[in-house]
């Protein structure tokens, strides 16, 4: 088709696959609706076709409308939020001490996983815990979340005292991947009501997989020795993610973009 | 004009949630929509329609369900309670402002495209 090379330039920007792949898809049912429109109207197919590609705009600007519009939200977003759940995290392990300890890299590996793979989620969750209802388009939110967490946490409590000498690695690793398939299920549960069946989320989950893995294993290592023998290093540790946290909170203040709604910039 | 972008920005988004007030419509259909009652007076680049439709969607101001149109996948938009609530706001904050614009404009001055300047 003429405006294939058009549709494949405007989305190069998405990088989710199928957010690019549904844009696609509108973009070409739109073309495909205005020729239909314009041959009724007396226009030959070909020309038909090419002035629904010229209706549509100029490509460098649908191009950056996109990639600006999906950019928000992508992997730096959630990064000075991650790094305040690691120095909260840091702060109970090294306070506490003990089960305290677990709790705390409990909590960095929630900011890590959460922040690394559900980003918008992690954001809302801290700022509006208690969002409405999920909606229609398969977005989850915390509410319905949360008991899936509470059942992962206990699940995880439970469990560790059976688990000795893998309990550091299990109390990680039960909760985060509780909570991360719950996440997970509930999007792709909602999107399937919504009639539109999401993504299959076996790759994210192996992605939490791994990094609840990898917090296991360092876990491990930092409760046999890292936090418990080396308090003062523990601490310096902390003192240094919240000096990260802070500078790049103050960044991200700094290159934080407004709101689309307030900015977009149309030729109406 | 400092806040033409933000200006032009709040219109459209009035433009397409008021269509959508009106019932489901797709991004073409909107497109039209606005097109033909302001009888070709408003022409929006049309591609642009789709990052602002995927905004408000993901603002749960629009719910999007797809749907199938012949041998074709289309995307149809509808309203919802919380976009119904945005669009009283911004139809309420656009009348203001275009009345306030008009309060201060004298209709009178202007006659066949020409000015009548009152210098005295």
């Amino acid at each position: 088709m003429i405006w294939d090379e058009l549709v494949e330039d405007v989305t190069a920007g998405i990088t989710d696959r199928r957010l690019a792949r549904e844009a696609r898809t509108e973009l070409r049912d739109h073309l495909e609706s205005a020729t239909e429109v314009l041959v009724a109207e007396g226009f030959d197919r070909a020309a038909a076709e090419t002035q629904a590609v010229t209706n549509m705009g100029k490509t460098d600007a649908l191009a950056r409308a996109f990639q600006e519009r999906y950019r928000r939200g992508g992997p730096l977003w959630p990064v000075p939020l991650v790094v305040a759940g690691l120095v909260l995290g840091g702060i109970i392990a090294v306070g506490a001490g003990g089960p305290g300890a677990g709790a705390g890299l409990f909590v960095m590996l929630w900011a890590l996983v959460l922040g690394a793979l559900h980003p918008r989620s992690f954001v809302s969750a801290v700022r509006d815990p208690w969002p409405a209802p999920a909606t229609r388009d398969g977005r989850q939110t915390v509410r319905a979340q949360l008991p899936f967490a509470v059942a992962g946490l206990i699940a995880g409590i439970s469990i560790t005292p059976n688990l000795i000498p893998y309990r550091d690695a299990f109390s990680l690793v039960v909760p985060g991947l509780l909570w991360v398939g719950s996440l997970e299920g509930a999007r792709w549960l909602s999107s399937c009501l919504a009639g539109s069946p999401g993504s299959a989320p076996s790759g994210d989950i192996v992605a939490a997989a791994v990094m609840a893995v990898a917090g296991s294993i360092i876990s491990t290592t930092a409760m046999n020795g890292f936090v418990a023998q080396w308090v003062p290093q523990a601490l310096a540790a902390a003192a240094l993610y919240l000096s990260l946290g802070l500078v790049l909170w103050y960044l991200h203040r700094l290159y934080r973009r407004r709101s689309a709604l307030e900015t977009f910039a149309p030729h109406a | 004009m400092a806040d033409g972008k933000k200006g032009s920005g709040r219109r459209l988004v009035l433009l397409v949630l008021g269509v959508l007030a009106e019932g489901p419509a797709h991004g073409y259909g909107i497109v039209r929509k606005v097109g033909e009652r302001s009888d070709g007076v408003l022409r929006l680049e049309e591609g642009l329609v789709y990052p602002l439709l995927h905004e408000l969607e993901q603002a749960g101001l629009v719910a999007g369900h797809w749907e199938e149109a012949g041998a074709r996948r289309r995307k149809v938009y509808s309203l919802t309670v919380d976009g119904a609530a945005r669009y009283a706001t911004e139809f309420e904050r656009w009348q203001a402002e275009t009345d306030a614009v008009r309060s201060v404009l004298r209709p009178s001055l202007v006659k066949g495209g020409h000015v009548r300047l009152d210098l005295g």
